[in-house]
């Protein structure tokens, strides 16, 4: 379990990245949602230990973040939402360096890489390099790192970034696998993903959590609150527009309102989705 | 719109500000201190404007080129910069026009400023600024278009700002390394290395300043040929350059693009296999492993792997077993070593080493690797540990290049090849680097942004290197950041003259790294860049460890001054300022002059100590009597013991190390009276020895005229520089008239110090001891040997006291013990002991008798100093005067030469100014040469100092001075023996003897000092009249 205690986060620009952070994550799959600038970045680095947090808090299965990084990092998966890898190496031989750095015994390193290869289905390019990659290969050697040595806290920033859909549909089978007994932290743009992985989700805006909790328990107050519509209603103030999408170049309104706000307006099932917009939404009003 | 949209950008950019702010206050800096001798402001400040494009063009060139050329690929930009309208020939041109604006404001600004703080002092005139913009249109701006061109190409073929700042800051070392090989009066030390080199840089100098400053000072205009020539060529080859580079599509930057670029839009291109790499099962050693093969694998180490044996070796190569065109030496390794161990692989190995850290250090970050690093349980500790270990590995490689090429360099060259001092030196050379390697990764670790870091090593590196912290008055050998002031050894006495300073610097800077060390761990941002520095997460072992570096720096400061309170030049000047105001009145007062010295020296050679005893037997030789005795002696040697025979102390000036004695009644005209002095000299062993004097347990040398406290106002010691006199209040000295020229005059109208001296030295059983006169007494008490000297007749007041572990070789000629103490076999003494006898059967026979009845040659250590002379005693340097034998196309020994040089000046020394002293012994010389070697060897005599006066005068700094008022050292020498070759054409040699003889004879009998306008006189009374006119030419007017 992950407590986050008054967690704030000052840059020298005077920027306040992370403002009085309070959170106590369970296992499993997390999922952390943010517009771009909320802060996502800068709590996955601090919880990371790559820097620290002005104040507060940060324990992770009673180790103290702030205090002792280096046990944290033993147990510590990371994949960073930018990297890039050293020239001349082999997927392979980047892998086997990055275990042994993670402490890992050659029984295990031989073991384990093999299984996050084929994971990752990176099976087949072991032995080329890495350098030469596609971003999708690239993406998925970097999850393979961050599985390396059976993590017990994995971070991911925007892990299915440039992966195509069944890459993503194997990786998400996997973090399903591997979140049973593990905290697995997700950052992403892709609320689908959240929606469909995690179970417990943070929703993190100007450096402040708007909102956190069980999935279904953040829909619920939505519930028979979200009407869609392919016209705006004439009365705005009886409702709220939280997103509109297009479907074969048609527009089409998702509101948010207590009664049906137009004659067409059809009664929807609440989304995680509606809920981020609904506290995007809230946000811009203050 | 295109180009206005530039200089937005490059107004926006922090790097390019500062620029604009630093380098005019960097100008500024070096052209206040800038010595250029030159008497004429107008001309001060064009050299100050060559000063200002020599050192700091590449800089600045180096400084704005990666902001400008090379921000697309360090943005990641190039993908969308590419796409854009404005083609690739149009956008490189534009950069380029804004970099060649850039730099020429730069240089403007300074100009301005140089300019500002010269205007009390030149006068503002329409030639004045004509020739400002000539300078500007022809020597600036052709090459401010060479460095950008050149900054943009490898820009475009490199694409990397570690490549850039490398190559273009390499470059303008290099440019300052052949400048000093062309005799710049702008770098301090340097010499024309050979013609040759010199007229071929007239032509092809890339700044055109060799040329420039050829014309500067000589009779021809501004518009020599050579000098335009050069300009034309050069902005042909920049414009013509500039056409390949802008037009060549296969330097495309796109084609180079960072390999997170290439693999995310490839995906197409085939994935290249990579083979099976060695895996260590150690964080530790697989990170030292992987930092290691990270360094190698780069372009630049591949360069240094290859260049440095090669530079290596062609140093050593060039300049071993050469001393001069006639002397050659067996040399061995320390020899070899000592030609490149020092300022070489000191100044480049800093440079290598800054890039090697560089790479350790950030090549994660910059290839976005560094978070998954930081991110894994490896510690901070071990990322620091592993590349450290890396630095001292590629230090090791480093020093195995400097091996390999050295000791190529010595097979070749049949030198005594001596694998331990490979050992000791390579070992004293690594261990700087080890540590200033380590202080360069703390910084990568403390600092964030790696502009910082570049910054940092950078203003290290100025103020390692360059005299800036001198220039803003805070001079201090500490500044030698990561070093100790260690000089080169000599087969003599190895590492004595400054093997001391060693330990207690480097602990120094040991306790430093290891400070900065903790800290780096503490603070470290583990190659991420993350993060800010946390005060509350310093433990106390690191407050401690700062604290005790802290106090060490203190201890260190204080043992300097301790040793040697006058340390730095501005504290030289201020006492000397202070000792002239305080006793100006002195100068004028009679003082009693010391007739009879009693010395009683004790050395403890193994303790680096000897103890004084020294009793003076003074007397008023005036024809007043005398109440007050001002005595004391320079404050770098401490506090003596002073008594004084009836007569109390009335001040102390403690801050001066003078004292004013008051007679308990006054001395009267020829009466005597006694003064007692006690003292312990101490070897420094925190500053190296760059003195004459010196204790060690092989050779100790100590003289009287520094040691001994002198009595009445000393002329030696008030400042000599007008300009600094002017600075600190004092009157500046008739502008014609040169101080030595001044003492000269005034010592030459009063009787010189003449004394009697009896010289009791103890010390080692094992060393002989020396001092002027006869040894008359030798005994010895338990583990110490005794020896007394007496001289028969009064010497000058020079005493020598010598101690030294080597025996002697005797010879007696004209009633006169001719000794030579050396460490040396017979077979390599011979030449000086034959050049003794010689020189003073000669000078016996044609100019009169030797006043002592002994006359030593002693051996002394390479690296103390040049032969020189005291009163019967001949110091020659072990190298110059036993070692070097004649080359194969020599027409003479210069062992010969230089022991008949100083033997000459025995002759000479207690009456003669040191100008005629000088001056005569070249005579001698050239008699004994042609004596022993023919008249052809005299002649090459002449020819060889004729083409190294002509050498040092390309150095347009120096202006060539009559003879008889000269007063430039080597350059002195050189025009004295030129001189005195004419004149022996012209008159032959006997009106010259018979003059000599005459001079001689008056001032022994007179004892008075005579200068070489008294031998001017005497000549002329000796030679026929005709060549009267001819005779005054020569010694009074310039050739």
């Amino acid at each position: 379990m992950l407590a986050l205690n008054n967690v704030c986060k000052t840059y020298s620009d005077k920027t306040f990245a992370l403002k009085n952070i309070s959170l106590t994550l369970p296992n499993g799959m997390v999922g952390l949602l943010g517009p771009n600038g909320a802060g996502k970045s800068t709590l996955m680095r601090t919880l990371a230990c790559l820097q620290t947090a002005d104040t507060g808090e940060l324990l992770f299965d009673g180790i103290d973040l702030n205090e002792e990084p280096e046990q944290l990092r033993k147990i510590l998966g990371y994949l960073p939402q930018y990297f890039g890898v050293y020239p001349h190496m082999s997927c392979y031989a980047l892998l086997e360096h990055l275990a042994v750095l993670k402490g890992l015994p050659k029984v295990k390193r031989d073991q384990q890489i093999p299984q996050l290869l084929k994971l990752t289905n990176l099976q087949d390019v072991a032995r080329k390099k890495v350098a030469t990659f596609s971003g999708g290969m690239r993406q998925r050697f970097g999850i393979a790192q961050a599985l390396l040595g059976d993590p017990k806290l994995i971070i991911m920033d925007e892990p299915t970034s440039g992966l195509d859909p069944v890459e993503r549909e194997r990786l998400h089978d996997a973090l399903v696998e591997i979140s049973k007994e593990k905290l697995v932290i997700l950052s992403t743009h892709i609320v689908e993903d959240i929606e469909n992985l995690c179970h417990y989700v943070a929703i993190l805006m100007q450096g402040e959590i708007v909102a956190n909790g069980n999935v279904k328990q953040l829909i619920a107050p939505l519930s028979g609150c979200i009407w869609q519509t392919q016209q705006l209603p004439e009365q705005s103030y009886k409702s709220s527009v939280l997103s509109k999408t297009y479907r074969f170049g048609e527009p089409t309104y998702r509101l948010y309102a207590k009664s049906s706000p137009a004659h067409d307006a059809m009664l929807v099932e609440a989304t995680l989705q509606d809920r981020y917009f609904f506290e995007l939404m809230r946000k811009e009003s203050c | 719109m295109l180009a206005l949209n530039e200089w937005k950008y490059s107004f926006s950019q922090p790097q390019i500000i500062i620029s604009l702010l630093v380098f005019p206050i960097l100008a500024l800096v070096f052209s206040i201190h800038l010595d250029t001798n030159s008497n004429d402001l107008g001309e001060k400040v064009q050299l100050c404007q060559i000063m200002a494009l020599m050192i700091l063009l590449p800089l600045a060139v180096a400084i704005l080129s990666v902001p400008i050329f090379l921000r697309d690929v360090l943005s990641d930009m190039t993908a969308i910069i590419s796409c854009t309208g404005v083609n690739q020939t149009k956008r490189w041109f534009l950069r380029f026009t804004t970099l060649v604006g850039l730099l020429f404001s730069i240089f403007m600004c300074s100009y301005i400023v140089i300019l500002g703080s010269q205007i009390p002092n030149v006068s503002l005139n329409l030639i004045f600024f004509l020739t400002i913009s000539f300078n500007i249109i022809c020597l600036i701006f052709p090459t401010i278009l060479l460095f950008s061109v050149l900054a943009l190409w490898l820009s475009r073929i490199s694409g990397s700002a570690v490549a850039v700042y490398f190559m273009l800051v390499s470059i303008g070392c290099l440019y300052l390394l052949m400048a000093s090989m062309t005799g710049s009066p702008l770098l301090a030390g340097s010499s024309v290395y050979s013609e040759r080199f010199y007229q071929l840089m007239l032509w092809l100098d890339p700044y055109g300043v060799s040329s420039f400053i050829n014309d500067l000072n000589g009779s021809n205009l501004i518009l020599s040929t050579e000098f335009l020539i050069n300009r034309l060529i050069y902005t042909c080859i920049s414009v013509l350059m500039l056409f390949f580079v802008l037009y060549n599509k296969k330097l495309d930057i796109k084609k180079r693009i960072p390999l997170r670029f290439k693999s995310r839009n490839s995906m197409s291109r085939s994935i290249k296999k990579s083979p099976r790499s060695f895996i260590f099962e150690s964080p530790l050693l697989q990170l030292v492993n992987f930092k290691f093969k990270i360094v190698m694998s780069n372009k630049l180490t591949h360069v240094i792997c290859v260049c440095w044996p090669m530079i290596i070796f062609n140093e050593v190569l060039s300049g071993l077993g050469q001393l001069n065109a006639f002397a050659v030496y067996l040399p061995n390794s320390v020899d070899a070593l000592n030609l490149v161990a020092f300022e070489l692989f000191d100044v480049m190995g800093v440079f290598v080493i800054a890039l090697w850290t560089w790479l350790i250090c950030t090549t994660e970050k910059t290839v976005r690797f560094s978070e998954l690093v930081a991110a894994s349980p490896v510690s901070t500790r071990q990322l620091f540990y592993a590349q450290c270990i890396v630095l001292f590995i590629l230090v090791l490689l480093l020093l195995l290049l400097t091996f390999i090429g050295s000791t190529v360099a010595e097979i070749v060259a049949q030198s005594d090849w001596l694998f331990e001092h490979y050992i000791i030196q390579l070992s004293l050379s690594g261990y700087p680097l080890v540590v200033l390697g380590i202080l360069f990764i703390c910084l990568h670790h403390f600092l964030r942004s790696n502009l910082f870091v570049g910054l940092c090593i950078a203003i290290i590196i100025l103020i390692k290197f360059t005299s800036i912290m001198t220039s803003l008055g805070l001079t201090h050998t500490l500044w030698n950041i990561a070093s100790s002031p260690l000089q080169e050894p000599d087969n003599f006495w190895g590492y004595a003259a400054s093997g001391s300073v060693f330990l207690p610097y480097m602990t120094i800077w040991t306790l430093t790294c290891i400070s900065l060390s903790l800290l780096a761990i503490n603070q470290s941002h583990r190659g991420t860049g993350l993060g800010g520095f946390n005060y509350k997460k310093i433990s106390f072992a690191i407050t401690f460890s700062f604290i005790i570096t802290g106090v060490s720096f203190l201890v260190m400061h204080f043992a300097l001054i301790n040793e040697k309170p006058l340390y730095n030049s501005i504290k030289k000047d201020r006492w000397k300022t202070h000792y002239e105001q305080t006793f100006a009145e002195w100068r004028y007062k009679k003082q009693p002059t010391i007739v009879d010295i009693k010395s009683q020296v004790d050395f403890y050679p193994s303790k680096l100590k000897a103890h004084f005893k020294v009793t003076y037997t003074i007397e008023n030789q005036s024809d007043q009597p005398i109440k007050q005795l001002l005595i004391g002696r320079h404050p770098n040697y401490g506090e003596s013991e002073i008594h004084i025979k009836n007569a109390h102390l009335e001040k102390h000036y403690r801050e001066l190390n003078q004292r004013i004695y008051t007679f308990n009644k006054a001395l009267k005209p020829k009466e005597q009276s006694i003064v007692t002095v006690q003292f312990t000299y101490r070897q420094p062993t925190l500053w190296p020895n760059r003195s004459r004097q010196a204790i060690n347990s092989k050779f100790a040398y100590l003289e009287g005229n520094t040691l001994l406290p002198s009595i009445g106002y000393q002329s030696r010691f008030e400042l000599l520089d007008n300009q600094l006199r002017k600075r600190y209040g004092l009157n500046t000295f008739e502008q014609a008239i040169s101080h030595k020229r001044y003492l000269a005059k005034t010592r030459a109208n009063q009787p010189n110090s003449f004394i009697n001296s009896t010289t009791v030295i103890s010390t080692l059983k094992s060393h002989n001891a020396l001092s002027q006169g006869k040894l008359i007494k030798k005994w010895s008490e338990g583990a110490r040997a005794f020896y007394q000297f007496e001289t028969k007749q009064p010497i000058d007041n020079n005493l020598a006291w010598l101690s030294f572990d080597f025996n002697s070789i005797s010879k007696h000629v004209e009633g006169i013990e001719l000794v030579a103490y050396t460490p040396f076999a017979k077979k390599e003494v011979e030449v000086s002991l034959g050049a003794m006898e010689d020189t003073a059967r000669w000078l016996s026979q044609h100019v009169g008798p030797y006043t002592g009845e002994q006359m030593s040659l002693v051996a002394t250590p390479n690296k103390l100093s040049q032969s020189f002379s005291t009163s019967q005693i001949l110091l020659v340097n072990e190298l110059s005067g036993f070692r070097a034998y004649a080359a194969d196309n020599a027409t003479f020994d210069q062992r010969y030469r230089i022991t008949a040089h100083e033997v000459a000046k025995q002759w000479f020394v207690h009456n003669a100014s040191e100008l005629l002293t000088d001056t005569l012994a070249r005579y001698i010389e050239l008699i004994m040469i042609e004596k022993k070697y023919g008249q052809y060897a005299a002649n090459t005599l002449a020819n060889l100092e004729k083409a190294r006066l002509k050498r040092a005068l390309n150095n347009k700094s120096v202006h060539l001075e009559p003879l008889a008022y000269s007063t430039k050292g080597p350059i002195t020498h050189s025009q004295a023996l030129i001189v005195f070759a004419q004149l022996r054409a012209l008159i032959g040699d006997k009106a010259i003897t018979l003059s000599l003889k005459k001079i001689r004879k008056t001032s022994v009998n007179q004892h008075v000092t005579l200068t070489l306008m008294d031998f001017l006189n005497t000549l002329k009374s000796e030679a026929p009249s005709r060549y009267h006119e001819k005779i005054e030419n020569l010694f009074l007017s310039t050739p």
